[in-house]
């Protein structure tokens, strides 16, 4: 549960204590190394094709 | 409503690579990873953020860099205003904690009419893990994604 809750107008703070990493967490940090593996040209775009890893473009 | 950052000095950005070249050519990937499917409640847009260096000298990030990655996210939540944004700061190197103060610096310097908000998870297992999400103020469905993120810290499988 939060253990500690600081608002202000437009940040909130949340700390949370949990023995294990939240399984959304786990998966964006590994679609991240993914991601840059693709970039530095060590795996294809089939490969994060099958890992379903997509992107929106920023404009 | 024009950006802040759009009358700012920035760095090319090649859409068709996610490639953003600085002046002494050093190249950034910059990717928004669609993550919606980790959040299947929430009806808009979530990309997880990242950026990494593949090549050139590893240096402090000028304002011109920094002028370009506040460019390119305000441009996302630009499109649409339920747009969300979740990064999780890499901490493989220990520096999450410089690297979290310098996005906050980043939010505070952009955020001067408060048009967005910023929840910060701290996560304490055996290491710490700093991850933040950004919102419009004017995002309808804001109390969805929030509550939805803060169930989904405490999901394990």
């Amino acid at each position: 549960m939060p253990s500690e809750n600081q608002k202000t107008m437009e940040n909130v703070k949340i700390t949370i204590k949990t023995k294990k990493v939240p399984f959304f967490i786990k998966k964006m940090m590994e679609d991240k190394e993914l991601v840059k593996s693709f970039h530095r040209g060590e795996i294809s775009k089939e490969q994060l094709d099958a890992k379903k890893i997509r992107f929106i473009t920023p404009i | 409503m024009p950006k802040r950052s759009d009358s700012l000095p920035r760095y090319n950005f090649s859409v068709s690579d996610s490639i953003i070249v600085t002046d002494s050519g050093a190249k950034y990937s910059f990717d928004l990873i669609d993550s919606a499917s980790y959040f299947p409640q929430y009806p808009g847009n979530i990309v997880s953020l990242t950026f990494d260096l593949l090549n050139g000298e590893k240096a402090p990030f000028n304002a011109k860099f920094k002028n370009t990655i506040v460019f390119l996210i305000e441009s996302y939540f630009e499109k649409d205003y339920s747009n969300v944004l979740i990064y999780v700061c890499d901490s493989t190197d220990n520096r999450h904690f410089a690297r979290n103060r310098l996005f906050q610096k980043w939010f505070d310097e952009f955020n001067t009419e408060n048009q967005y908000e910023k929840y910060d998870i701290e996560i304490d297992t055996d290491g710490i893990i700093l991850s933040s999400l950004i919102v419009r103020r004017d995002n309808f469905f804001k109390e969805l994604i929030i509550d939805s993120y803060n169930k989904q810290i405490l999901l394990e499988k």
